[in-house]
């Protein structure tokens, strides 16, 4: 009875965020302390399950410094979940994943609207282990400017041995009032040969109408081909190792590797490999990775000879006795512009109560230190950086980073610190000195401490609090 | 440990039992273990309960019909009953309901949010995906949109409750420069009630429409709700035993205007009487509309009308309490609809109206009324329905001469209705009419604009076996004399029927729901629909054609539709008075609509 009766619960729950932030900053000229608005965030999340595969989402959002304090609608789906298949009616949310492993055709920031955040709506439409087969349907308009996009997927798996897909995708990637469509269709292969090895081939053909016309183009211009060989295994080495080649009027909207507008990897032809070798009996792993190819872009100058790039990496990593371990890598590319070389160390030690690293790179050796020889770097430089996080007891926590640079006669340096309290429940209260930004990625490999000499530390104190409810 | 793990398998809800109600507890581990709730005040030593050998504590206790609230004490700690998911308040005490014989009652939630049972989370959410051709005869996704509506109900104690709607609506909210959507506050109502005294505080939502027989507040027209849609304001109602004192406060939000009404009634053995109070000031609000007979003239002929709205008027009412009724009203309506033409000519209309309806076997109801006096009688038969067409616009004084006839055979669904209305005074209140619009779901639009017509339809429903359902909406013959506004020309119009076919298919968790509307060519809307009911909350729809909107509830949206769809929206404007006329000119451009329309409904 009890069961019968709670069938007709209908579950609803409601959740939410709130931050505040208040923070104060020195400013350089004229100097002194300026309390910026302080900003209040919440968010309300809703969700409701009409029935055992069904699911209702929504959430809307109010900040205290933007326009009106008003609250706007920040997400949303209406989703169906089967055994096999499930279908979702959504809203400004990230569901635009497609696997394309060895292309990357699609990368959900071209699909869904916007850079920060997404705007497009639409519908999806997955199934899987059907007889074998699988697939995706996606269809999203966009809300902001009157384009939209169509990604179809479908594949077969036979057993173990091999998979099967083809995929089409159509993006009007103009938003005019005729529609101007970037079409693309590919085929992926994987094939398993034996034991760990496998051979992988994605290949893929684009229509778009900024392609030259005519006969001045041959087909294998508009074309992408990607070979793989992965994970040969031999005594200790594994061995991985791809060949590709990009056509030159390879253009996909919905992608950030073939998309003019950003990664524009298309008219290249090379070769990628990686060895990776686990000491016997030790702790100690050695890789080795290259990738050597000719393009025929000095983007965006479409060049009448292709020139050769290559780039060579190789890493030591060592795991010690009680927690420490040390990398070390140097890495090489040799490309039109320069011959580019770093070194990198790290080492680092962990116990319960706290955590230490302390990295030192140099950067571009060799580059600029008898005089100025190349335009395109600031010149050789060294960074050291440290990161530390202390447990001080079992709900604060004191962490701080900081990178000090130099080279060609500069200085500069970067540093943050926090201290976190999580003593309420749901809640974390965090004090901190300092702009987190310039070391975010990775300490002393963030391009923005490594590649911009006039980091300097800011003075700057933050009150944070963040709440779920 | 199996023994333990049937055990469990065995606790259940208190159960009634011939000495009283029974509580189990599972604990093998427990010291003491105790029952407290409000039947013993939360008495933490009044009630132990017994262990058996496989750790299962149990007490009976006799209790009285009613609702109690109980924990569990087990080793100085309260518990709340793990087999029970109802709890109440802040402390999640749980709840059962005992019946007589101790019969204990399932478990209901009345709300959903177990944190605090005073608040209870509803919503409506729908989202659509389109495809439709564009103009290179290719299917694209056109207007995709999410709606949810999500309402928030409080009970303040039992006398009191507020209900609040948010909205929003990615289709129509979408700030064009940020794209920023914004969630509405859309209607909210305050509502209390406690013995004689209801006191109702609205904002944009219904709230009130006067039992009078003029219904001096709270009349249904096509681009006006009844009262409380658009305004805000404030209701009081207090009935001391067979007397009724009403008093209404209400602001209506677009246009500022302010109303005031009483109504003081009271029933005697036979009869009752009633005094009615009508005050409303408005603000001066200027129109622009496309001229109804503007295709003949200029096609971009646009009338500029303004209204102010000045009105006080005072009513008595006497009659049968079922059957006969009887108003005399007497009042001020200072409302002037000033029309300007392009070229500046001004033309003033000043409303005299008449109307007799007559009726034996059917409803009998008579107006007569102008703009100062207004006299009404309604005399019924109780075996007939009640509804009566709104022979007159909004405001009391906008009164017709018309006969409304009408029989409704209820047990086979048929209906007949014969109306002839006449009216000789403002145009513009007649072509923003609606007439019965239950029953006449697309065929007013022919009426509208028109001065004096006629019209006969019949409509049936069939029930094939119990799968199929087939309803047909037939409109047998229509006369119109139309007297267009500004002119002294009369159009006498006779159209062949319109008919629309539906047909339904039930097929237990799908549907299956075509719809076709036939006029004098072919049939040129068609719709075809498959809908499955995941749950009482969810359903699914595919649907394929040309997508008819619900009339009664939707028809802006229609009227935005079929201008998505590419019809000119002066011809639209133009064409109010007839859809005759909307479909020669949609046939068009609909003509190639096959819109593909899929969506998901959520409910509760």
């Amino acid at each position: 009875m009890l069961f019968a009766m709670l069938l007709f619960l209908f579950p609803v729950s409601f959740n939410g965020y709130l931050e505040s932030e208040f923070y104060t900053e020195k400013e350089q000229n004229p100097v002194y302390w300026n309390l910026y608005n302080p900003k209040n965030y919440i968010e309300f999340k809703i969700t409701l399950h009409p029935t055992n595969y069904g699911q209702v989402f929504f959430s809307f959002n109010a900040l205290s410094n933007s326009n009106n304090s008003q609250f706007f609608f920040n997400q949303g789906h209406i989703q169906v979940n089967g055994a096999h298949h499930s279908l979702a009616l959504f809203a400004r949310e990230d569901r635009y994943w497609v696997q394309s492993p060895l292309l990357y055709l699609v990368n959900q920031d071209r699909l869904k609207d916007d850079n920060f955040g997404p705007k497009g709506e639409g519908i999806r439409w997955d199934f899987w282990d059907t007889y074998g087969f699988f697939g995706t349907m996606l269809s999203s308009k966009y809300k902001s400017w009157n384009g939209e996009a169509y990604i179809g997927r479908l594949g077969r798996n036979f057993g173990k041995t091999l998979t099967l897909s083809y995929m089409y995708m159509k993006k009007d990637w103009r938003g005019g009032k005729e529609p101007s469509y970037n079409k693309i269709n590919s085929l992926y292969l994987r094939l398993h040969i034996f034991r760990t090895l496998y051979l992988s081939s994605e290949m893929a053909t684009s229509i778009h109408p900024n392609q030259p016309a005519g006969d001045t183009v041959k087909q294998h211009e508009k074309d992408a081909l990607t070979i793989e060989l992965r994970r040969i295994y031999f005594k200790g080495f594994n061995i991985s190792g791809s060949y590709y080649n990009y056509g030159k009027y390879f253009i996909d909207e919905m992608s950030n590797k073939f998309n003019p507008g950003f990664d524009h990897e298309f008219g290249r032809e090379g070769f990628y490999g990686e060895i990776l070798y686990l000491v016997p009996y030790k702790a100690i792993n050695i890789l080795y990775k290259t990738n050597r190819y000719k393009t025929w872009y000095d983007y965006p100058v479409l060049l009448a000879k292709p020139f050769t790039v290559s780039w060579n990496y190789a890493e030591i990593y060592t795991e010690f006795r009680k927690g420490v371990s040390a990398k070390i890598f140097a890495e090489r590319t040799v490309d039109k512009k320069g011959d580019w070389r770093h070194v990198f160390f790290q080492i680092q030690g962990e116990n319960p109560r706290m955590k230490v690293k302390l990295q030192y790179k140099i950067k571009d050796i060799g580059i600029n230190v008898h005089g100025k020889d190349n335009d395109f770097s600031i010149g050789q430089r060294s960074i050291l950086g440290t990161e530390m996080w202390i447990n001080l007891t079992n709900w604060l926590q004191f962490y701080m980073r900081g990178a000090l640079g130099n080279g060609q006669g500069l200085n500069w340096n970067s540093f943050f610190a926090q201290l976190a309290i999580r003593k309420f429940t749901n809640s974390e209260l965090f004090i901190e000195y300092g702009d987190p930004s310039a070391t975010d990625a990775d300490l002393v490999n963030d391009p923005d401490v490594s590649d911009f000499p006039y980091q300097r530390i800011r003075d700057r104190f933050k009150i944070l609090l963040k709440y779920w409810f | 440990m199996l023994v333990k793990a049937l055990v469990f398998l065995l606790v259940s809800l208190p159960q009634g039992t011939k000495d009283g109600v029974e509580f189990t507890y599972f604990a093998p581990d427990a010291n003491s273990v105790y029952l407290v709730g409000d039947f013993n005040n939360w008495n933490t030593s009044k009630t132990p309960m017994k262990k058996n050998a496989e750790g299962l504590w149990s007490v009976v206790i006799p209790l009285a019909p009613g609702k109690y609230q109980y924990k569990f004490f087990v080793d100085g700690k309260y518990v709340e009953d793990p087999t029970n998911p109802i709890t109440e308040g802040p402390y999640r005490n749980s709840v059962i309901k005992v019946a007589q014989d101790f019969r204990v009652l399932p478990p209901r939630m009345s709300n959903n949010t177990p944190m605090n049972s005073y608040v209870t989370f509803g919503a409506k959410a729908k989202g659509f995906v389109n495809a439709d051709k564009d103009s290179t005869n290719h299917y694209r996704l056109m207007n995709t949109e999410t709606d949810v509506r999500m309402n928030v109900k409080v009970n303040i104690k039992d006398e009191a409750n507020l209900l609040a709607i948010l909205h929003y609506n990615t289709q129509q909210g979408q700030d064009p420069s940020t794209h920023q959507i914004p969630f509405y506050f859309e209607r909210a109502r305050l509502n209390f009630e406690k013995g004689h005294l209801h006191i109702l505080s609205f904002y944009n939502m219904f709230a009130y429409e006067s039992p009078d027989p003029i219904t001096l507040v709270g009349k249904v027209n096509e681009f006006s709700y009844p009262l409380g849609r658009g305004e805000q304001g404030i209701l009081w109602e207090i009935q001391p035993k067979v007397s009724h004192i009403t008093f209404l406060y209400s602001n209506e939000i677009s246009t500022g205007r302010d109303l005031a009404f009483l109504r003081l009634s009271k029933d005697f053995a036979n009869f009752y009487a009633g005094l009615g109070l009508y005050i409303s000031h408005g603000n001066n609000v200027e129109y622009q509309v496309v001229s109804p007979d503007s295709e003949r003239i200029n096609d971009t002929t646009l009338l500029h009308f303004n209204t102010y709205d000045d009105r006080y008027a005072y009513s008595i009412e006497f009659g049968d309490k079922n059957s006969v009724r009887f108003q005399f009203l007497e009042g001020l309506d200072k409302k002037r609809a000033n029309f300007y033409d392009v070229d500046g000519t001004k033309s003033q209309q000043s409303p005299i109206n008449k109307s007799w309806n007559i009726g034996k076997w059917y409803k009998f109801k008579a107006i007569y009324g102008n703009e100062k006096l207004a006299a009404f009688l309604d005399l019924e038969h109780h075996k007939f329905d009640s509804i009566f067409v709104p022979l007159y616009g909004k405001g009391f004084s906008n009164l017709k001469t018309g006969i409304s006839i009408k029989r409704r055979h209820f047990e086979a669904g048929l209906s007949e209705h014969f109306l002839f209305a006449h009216k000789n005074s403002t145009k513009w209140d007649a072509l923003f009419k609606m007439f019965d619009i239950q029953r006449l779901p697309y065929i007013e639009y022919p009426l509208l604009g028109y001065d004096r017509y006629t019209t006969l339809y019949a409509k049936g429903n069939v029930d094939i076996l119990s799968l199929l359902k087939m309803r047909l909406s037939m409109q047998t013959a229509r006369y119109a004399i139309n007297q267009p506004p500004r002119s002294d020309e009369c159009i006498l119009q006779l159209t062949l029927p319109i008919k629309r076919l539906f047909l339904d298919y039930d097929l237990r968790y799908f549907h299956i729901k075509s719809s076709y509307l036939n006029t004098d060519r072919d049939f040129f809307d068609h719709y075809i629909q498959i809908s499955y009911r995941f749950s009482q909350y969810m359903i699914a729809k595919a649907g394929y054609g040309f997508y008819p909107y619900n009339l009664l509830d939707e028809y802006t949206e229609r009227r935005e539709y079929l201008s998505s769809k590419g019809v000119n929206l002066t011809q639209l404007e133009n064409n109010f008075r007839g859809i005759a006329g909307t479909i020669e000119q949609g046939e068009k451009d609909i003509s190639n609509t096959k819109e593909i329309r899929l969506w998901l409904e959520l409910s509760f």
